[in-house]
Order: C-alpha cells, then sequence, then structure tokens
C-alpha cells in the first residue's frame, strides 16, 4: 500500500506499463461490459480506459476531472478481465487509477469521510444505527420520516426509484455472542465467521441464517468480535491509506488458529482471499495468505468440505415457487464459485430455474448503484428482464450488495420482497425463521407457499 | 487561444450537436481518444465522435460534412486490424454503436433485419433461438459488429462450406456521402430490378456510403454437430489431408489447421495434451443429420489415415468441442506469448495451392531467421500467417520485409494478399500487387461518382496518389 502520490503515481505506471503488453486492442472487453451496453461510448469499456491509461502515462499530466469521472465509471464487475484473450487485469489498472485520484485529491470527499470515521470504527457506526453520532445528520439528512422501513442513503443524487438500505433496528452482532456453541453432542468442529458491514447493518437475517445453518451441522460458531469492513468499499474508492487500518483489524480478530473463516459475501470473500495479500508485502503478506487459504465461501464450505447429503439430510421444507440464482461478480468470477450454490440451491428448491446469464453484472457494485445510478438502473432493468424470462418467482444470490440491488428492482418491477440470499433460502429449508416481524416480510413470500 | 481551424470546429461541434439527440455529440479529449484507434497500431485523433441513433440522423450527419467538407470516418466495433476506422484526416467518426437492433427476424422468409451495431455473436443467438442459422463466423464474432462484417466482408472458419458474408446480404440500406438514403436489393430471393448493387457496398470498407441497414439471408440450423481434431507428424501431410477430404466429397462445416508453432503457443496454456513431435493439426466438424453426421465423420477420419496419423480425437462432449475452439481461437493472443510483436497477415489463395504457399512460408521464414507461425481456414485457403519478432528495429525489419515476400509469394500462386481483414492502411502499400493500374483507375472513378470531395473513410485502400497515379 503506497500512501504518497509519487509512489502512486509510479505504482500506476507500473500496473499500467504490464497490462498494456497484453492489450492488442480487440475490443472483446466491449462486447461483455455492462456498462458499455448501457453509453456505447468507447470511453467507458476496458479498452478505452487503457488507451487513456496510457495516454496519461505518456503526457504525465495529472487526471482531469473527466478522466476522474470515467475511471470511477467501472463496476468492477471482472467481465472483461474474464473475457480478454490477453488475460488484461483492467481491475488492477482502475484500483491503481483510483488511489491516484484518491491522492490528488479527486475522489469524493463524502465517501472519505463516512470511510474514514464510520467504517474504521465500527462503534461510530453503531452509533449512528442507533441514531446518536455526529454524523447521522450527513448520513441520513433530509430524509422523510414517513416510513420507518426506508431509511434514505445520504447523496444529494438520488433518485426515486434507487434503491436504498434499510438499516436493521439491531445490527447481527449486537443479537449473537462472540461464540455460539454446537449443541451438546453434536459438535463437528469450529469456523470462524466473517460477517461484513452488509450482513452486519442491513441484513441481519443473513447473518443469522450463516450461523442457523452452521450451527445445525454441528459447529461452535466464533464471531470475532474486533473484525470490521472488509476494505472492498474503500480500495475501490482509492482510498488506500484507510486501508491499513481495516486490514490489520481483520488479520488481529481472526488470529492465526486453523478454523475455518466463512464468509456470505462475494465482495467480502474476494477481498480476504485475494485482496490482502495483494494489497500487502513481506511479513503482513505472509499472515494475508494464511487468511486467504483459510476463508470460503459459505457455499463451498458446504459442499465441499461437509458435503452435500450432511446438508441435504437437515433439510426440512422446500420453497415450492420458482426460484433462480444470480451469480455474484465478486462469487462467481472473482472467486470461482460457481457450482456449489446451485447445488445447494437444486438440493433445497425442486422449483429452482437457470435463468439466461445469470452472472451479468446486477448493477450494484457496491456504491456504483449509489452513485451512478443512471447506468445502473438500466443494467438492473436488464437483469431483472432475465429474472422474468425464466419465470422466477424469487431470486438468490450470494452477496448482500446484489440482493439490495435485486430487491430494490423487483419492487419497481412491482415483485415485492422477492430477493434472498442463498444462506437465507437454506437456512428457511432447514426451518429458520427470523424472530423479528419486519423481518419476517422478507421471508413471506416462500413461507406462504410451501 | 483557440486557432481559427479549432473554432471553425468548435462550430461545426455545435451545429452537428444540434441534430443529434443528447449526449450523441463527443468532442472532449478524453471522450475523443476512445475513436482513435482499432485493433492495430496506427493511430490517429478525430475532432468530434457522432453517435446516431437511426438512420436519419446518419443522414443528417451526412449531409452536414458533405456541405462542410468535413472528412467521415465510418466505425463500427472498432475491431479491425488494418486500421480502416482509424480516421486518419481527423474530422468526424461516426459510430454505429448505438443503432443496435435486431429489428425482425423473418422466419418464414428466412431474412433477419439488423441495425450496424447488432455484435455479430448476438445476431447468431438470437436467429438460433428461432431455429435459423447465419453463417459467417468471423474470429472476432463475439466483438465485431455486424456493419462492420459486411463493410469488411468478413470470412470466418464456416466459409469452406457456406462462403463469407457477402453472400449472406440481400439488400442494405445505405447512406451516401451527400447524406442521401438508398436501398439496395431485397428481401426476395431472385430479384433483377435493375444493378445488382448490393455487392457494391459489401467489402467497400466504408469508403462509398454508411450501412445503416441489412437484410440478412438466413438457413436452417442444423441440430447435429460432431468436432474431432486429428494430430499429424508433418505439416505437409496435414495440408495433403485438407485435399483429401475435400475431394472425397465431404464438405465440413470447418476445416481449420494449426503448425507447429501455433500448436506450441497454444498447447501449454489451454493444455490440449497433443502427442510429443506433433507437426501438424486439423480441426474438422461436420454438421447435418445425424446419420450424416457419423457418416462424414468417419469418411474424414478414413481419408486422413492415408497418412501416418498421430492421433485422432474425436470430441466427447459439446464442451470438449467448445474448448478445442477457444484454443483454435486463442492462437493468435497465445502467440504474442513467443515474441512481443505480432504481424497478422491473412493471405489467401486458391485451395489447391495451400501446400505450396505453405512451403513457400517456411523458406521465408528461413530466409529472414524468424518464427512464423501458419493456421487458419485450410479449407478455404485462407492462411493466416503470423510474423513473430522481438520488440528492435533489426528484426522488425527483416519482419517488413518477410511480409513482402509472403504477400508477393501469394500473388505468384494466384493468390491475394487479403482474404478477410481487408486492406484499410496496412495494406495499402501492397495494393497494386492484386490490383492492376486500369483496375485501379476503375475503383477510383466509382469512388469520385459517390463522393466526389473524397470525404468518406479518406486514406484508405487505394495506394496514395503518387506521380502515376490518375
Amino acid at each position: 500500500m503506497t500512501d504518497g502520490i509519487d509512489e502512486r503515481r509510479a505504482e500506476f505506471a507500473r500496473v499500467v506499463s504490464e497490462e498494456l503488453k497484453k492489450c492488442s486492442k480487440c475490443g472483446s472487453c466491449a462486447s461483455v461490459c455492462p456498462i458499455y451496453a448501457e453509453k456505447r461510448s468507447e470511453a467507458f469499456c476496458s479498452r478505452g480506459k487503457m488507451q487513456l491509461a496510457r495516454a496519461v502515462l505518456q503526457s504525465g499530466q495529472p487526471l482531469s476531472d473527466r478522466l476522474a469521472l470515467i475511471f470511477n465509471d467501472c463496476l468492477l464487475c471482472l467481465a472483461c478481465k474474464q473475457n480478454c484473450p490477453g488475460g488484461v487485469r483492467m481491475d488492477k489498472v482502475l484500483l491503481a487509477a483510483r488511489a491516484l485520484l484518491a491522492a490528488e485529491g479527486k475522489q469524493s470527499k463524502v465517501k472519505r469521510l463516512i470511510f474514514s470515521h464510520l467504517l474504521t470504527a465500527p462503534a461510530a457506526m453503531r452509533a449512528v444505527v442507533k441514531g446518536g453520532s455526529l454524523a447521522q445528520p450527513l448520513l441520513f439528512s433530509g430524509i422523510p420520516a414517513s416510513s420507518g422501513l426506508r431509511r434514505r442513503f445520504p447523496l444529494p443524487f438520488l433518485a426515486e426509484d434507487q434503491p436504498v438500505p434499510r438499516v436493521a433496528g439491531v445490527p447481527f452482532r449486537r443479537r449473537l455472542p462472540e461464540v455460539v456453541p454446537a449443541a451438546p453432542g453434536t459438535r463437528r468442529g469450529s469456523v470462524m465467521y466473517f460477517v461484513g458491514c452488509a450482513a452486519d447493518y442491513l441484513f441481519p437475517t443473513i447473518g443469522e441464517s450463516v450461523v442457523y445453518i452452521l450451527h445445525a451441522l454441528g459447529y461452535d460458531v466464533i464471531i470475532p468480535a474486533g473484525q470490521g469492513c472488509c476494505g472492498t468499499p474503500v480500495e475501490v474508492s482509492g482510498e488506500t491509506d484507510i486501508l491499513h487500518g481495516l486490514i490489520a483489524a481483520n488479520l488481529a480478530a481472526f488470529g492465526t488458529g486453523g478454523e475455518p473463516i466463512i464468509t456470505a459475501c462475494g465482495s467480502g470473500g474476494l477481498m480476504l482471499r485475494q485482496g490482502y495479500a495483494r494489497l500487502l508485502t513481506g511479513e503482513d503478506k505472509r499472515r494475508a495468505e494464511q487468511l486467504a487459504a483459510r476463508t470460503l465461501d459459505l457455499t463451498e464450505f458446504l459442499v465441499d468440505r461437509c458435503g452435500l447429503p450432511a446438508v441435504e439430510a437437515l433439510l426440512k421444507r422446500s420453497c415450492r415457487q420458482p426460484l433462480t440464482y444470480h451469480e455474484s461478480c465478486h462469487l462467481g468470477r472473482g472467486l470461482g464459485v460457481q457450482t456449489q450454490p446451485r447445488q445447494l440451491l437444486r438440493a433445497a428448491v425442486p422449483t429452482f430455474v437457470e435463468m439466461e446469464q445469470a452472472g451479468r453484472c446486477c448493477g450494484s457494485g457496491g456504491t456504483y448503484g449509489a452513485t451512478h445510478w443512471a447506468t445502473s438502473r438500466g443494467i438492473l432493468a436488464r437483469k431483472v428482464q432475465y429474472i422474468r424470462q425464466a419465470g422466477a418467482a424469487l431470486v438468490a444470490t450470494g452477496c448482500p450488495s446484489c440482493l439490495l440491488q435485486l430487491e430494490g428492482g423487483l419492487a419497481n418491477a412491482g415483485i415485492a420482497g422477492a430477493a434472498l440470499h442463498t444462506a437465507e433460502v437454506l437456512a428457511w429449508s432447514m426451518g429458520y425463521m427470523p424472530e423479528r416481524s419486519a423481518e419476517r416480510i422478507r421471508f413471506a413470500l416462500p413461507e406462504r407457499q410451501a | 487561444m483557440a486557432t481559427r481551424t479549432e473554432q471553425a470546429m468548435a462550430e461545426h461541434a455545435r451545429r452537428l450537436r444540434q441534430i443529434l439527440p443528447e449526449g450523441a455529440l463527443l468532442d472532449k479529449p478524453e471522450d475523443l481518444r476512445g475513436y482513435s484507434y482499432d485493433s492495430q497500431v496506427i493511430e490517429a485523433m478525430p475532432a468530434v465522435v457522432c453517435l446516431p441513433q437511426n438512420t436519419a440522423q446518419v443522414a443528417a450527419v451526412m449531409a452536414y460534412c458533405h456541405q462542410h467538407d468535413l472528412p467521415v470516418t465510418p466505425r463500427g466495433a472498432a475491431s479491425g486490424t488494418t486500421g480502416g476506422a482509424v480516421p486518419v484526416r481527423g474530422g468526424v467518426v461516426l459510430s454505429l454503436q448505438r443503432m443496435n437492433a435486431i429489428e425482425e427476424i423473418d422466419t418464414r422468409n428466412f431474412v433477419v433485419t439488423v441495425q450496424p451495431g447488432v455484435f455479430t455473436a448476438d445476431l447468431h443467438k438470437a436467429v438460433e433461438a428461432e431455429g435459423l442459422f447465419y453463417p459467417p463466423d468471423p474470429a472476432s464474432m463475439a466483438f465485431s459488429s455486424i456493419g462492420g462484417n459486411i463493410a469488411e466482408n468478413a470470412g470466418g472458419m464456416r466459409a469452406v462450406k457456406y462462403g463469407v458474408t457477402g453472400a449472406y446480404v440481400m439488400g442494405l440500406e445505405v447512406v451516401l456521402p451527400d447524406g442521401t438514403i438508398i436501398h439496395t436489393g431485397s428481401k426476395c430471393i431472385k430479384d433483377v430490378v435493375g444493378f445488382t448493387m448490393t455487392p457494391l457496398f459489401v467489402g467497400s470498407e466504408g469508403m462509398l456510403g454508411v450501412i445503416t441497414k441489412a437484410w440478412l439471408r438466413l438457413v436452417p440450423l442444423q441440430r447435429h454437430r460432431k468436432t474431432c481434431r486429428i494430430a499429424f507428424g508433418t505439416l505437409a501431410d496435414t495440408i495433403l489431408s485438407v485435399t483429401n477430404i475435400l475431394q472425397e466429397g465431404v464438405v465440413p462445416l470447418t476445416l481449420e489447421f494449426m503448425d507447429t508453432l501455433a500448436i506450441r503457443a497454444v498447447n501449454d496454456g489451454m493444455k490440449l495434451g497433443l502427442p510429443e513431435g506433433t507437426g501438424g493439426m486439423l480441426i474438422v466438424e461436420v454438421e447435418g443429420g445425424e446419420a450424416q453426421v457419423e457418416a462424414d465423420m468417419r469418411t474424414v477420419l478414413e481419408v486422413c489415415r492415408r497418412v501416418p496419423v498421430l492421433e485422432a480425437h474425436m470430441a466427447a462432449t459439446h464442451e470438449e468441442s467448445e474448448r478445442l475452439w477457444k484454443a483454435r481461437r486463442a492462437v493468435g493472443a497465445a502467440l504474442l506469448r513467443l515474441k512481443p510483436r505480432r504481424f497478422n497477415e491473412d493471405i489467401v489463395v486458391p485451395r489447391a495451392r495451400i501446400s505450396e504457399m505453405s512451403e513457400r512460408i517456411q523458406a521465408i521464414a528461413g530466409r529472414y531467421e524468424l518464427l512464423i507461425a501458419s493456421f487458419g481456414h485450410a479449407g478455404d485457403g485462407n492462411i493466416h500467417v503470423n510474423v513473430l519478432a522481438e520488440d528492435t528495429p533489426e528484426e522488425l525489419e527483416r519482419a517488413h520485409q518477410a511480409v513482402a515476400d509472403i504477400f508477393q509469394a501469394a500473388t505468384a500462386l494466384e493468390g491475394r494478399i487479403s482474404g478477410e481483414h481487408g486492406i484499410g492502411l496496412a495494406k495499402k502499400p501492397f495494393f497494386s500487387l492484386n490490383i492492376d493500374q486500369p483496375t485501379l483507375r476503375f475503383m477510383r472513378v466509382l469512388k469520385r461518382t459517390l463522393d466526389p470531395k473524397g470525404l468518406l473513410n479518406p486514406g484508405k485502400v487505394f495506394p496514395d496518389e503518387d506521380r502515376d497515379a490518375v
């Protein structure tokens, strides 16, 4: 992690030169880029951005505002990377460009403030959620209090139909102790759970579902108190200096024991498994690699370690509505976890249907949906169309950020509460039901039809 | 202080912006950069980019540019490899990427109506969902657009059985350089009303008009396919088998070959697990009814065994055959791992002369001490000759000489310097190898008739004017 502007410029130059060698400008990236499909303007596909990066390198000039806008207009969905015949890693180029933009003071000040004051200090985030923090006016100002369920995201460019997170009344980690021991007589071992911000503050039922499943399988579930944000939203915004503290906290929280670390978030899992080791050097890198080797997506753990039959033995009820699967970019392309969620969902839901383009980005991209809603909305509309064409009433996904986006998209299309996390579908099938009535609403659809 | 030219251009941009929808005119340098290249090395910046959404807007832009003497370079997906979409005279780049609707799939008449910006692979998918088939499959089909395919008369692997893009273009809507909208051909299989003008625009490399709509002929989709790879000890045996297969009366859907160097480049990365000592490989795919496919594949294997075969491996599943094709399509990119520079030429010879051509290529490689890989469409005589080089002036110079010799050799064998990539900027100096002076003069007459001011895709295809040129 380099913090000075000169170091970041050098890092940008190194990454761009390395990736340029592999680019033959064929344009195959444009054909799979969800943003290019909306805009059809070359600067917004990877080939265009790569040539702009090259121009920056050659000119040696600071980045213009227009370039800042262009380099920030990418979902990091990795579709171009997977499709590139030359193996160009455009994600690396864009992260380096954004780190440089941050050093030049061209990244969003609002975002930086949120990252530096909230995400790095979980206690402050909890205070915000409770409603007492100084930062609250910034985060939730101007929110009509008309709906207790809907709370509005802070940013001024919010559109009417934009998905907004409903902050949970009680965050997930305040609901459970740090260790949830296996029931006596069933114990098979211990696992650690990396929760991530979204399952903690926005979708606590994801966290509860993960614990429910692991507990049912006979595992002690350790939810280390010292863990925090994985750092993805911070890195993708280029604020790499803030990352140090986040990563250090997580490395410390998960220690050096041998327990598998379970994630239920594509982006969080990708960060733990690939990001930390990429960002660190020396001894820290070694520790990050050890952490990476222990990290598994829930569905990988269930299928590859526990085995499908062990999971199947716990299924008590099955949803009878057609359910399809949206493959999160970072879980599917990033971590290569593609078959396991489908195996589990097929086992739990007899009416499982595949949709076309299941791995196409939903337009969420973490904070992309919040900052680039016009484009995000178009990408989401295509995804909703594929869900509809598949005849699905429900959609499951492995990333809470996609979940938020899909929920909004389906709600706008008149299908409320139809998006669930894979863990929620499995836990529900095993008999889990949220205790809080407001949270039960999300589970109402399958329940009615079971 | 803006120069007078810049001021004039700003005024043009302002006027053009008025005739286009919002956000459809780009003039910031950061946005223009993306329109300065295709998949070749030469680059040039346009002054403005227009992104029209319909034919009327294309016509309005063309009329404006004609009136104000602005050069216009039409651009599809810019996947071309000869610089055809590079605005070497500046001016306006006219991107057709926002005209990307498949307007109609006429399943009774087997005709699809498309706008030029549709990615070719998307067209394949759409018509195949209706049980129909659009045969042309340039290697770039996933990221090249149909308008560009028509303007380049793109080929592909299935040309051995089905021919090239031009064979499927029934009619076109074209905007001429002065903004006039014309229509050629029709949806009728037989049509002799007036001149047959569609072929004039097919392969015209954007120099005669802007294609804004096309009516394409479709054929029934064959449900059964079988793919096989056959490894030979020598390239000569590989090529001989191509001739043998075709003379036996089997017309495969694809009949592709790879030489040792091409195999070496993909074998590691793709884990093909080819036998040691493989000197050449064929990838053969047959299609048709189930019985026909079995019979054809049997014949192919029997015919190949007239020479020593190291291994014949039938793809057992669709995935396995996809992997084979992926390996074939990956050759170009994989070769870059052997050497940093690659000159990808697409010479074509009458099919029976492929073995002579391949011997000459090997001799040229020896003469210039270069790595030259050959692979591609053995079934139709179109060879992708890839001259590899280090990035040193001395070796690049040898590579350029080798390319010139390869063009000479192809010409000597009644071949052509380009089978599917077109001339663009890259092959202009060699144009006259294939086109004699009276023929070139006739082409210039055609060009001047349609584009008297020489504004449409200027600087392409024809050799640069010299004292002898008319």
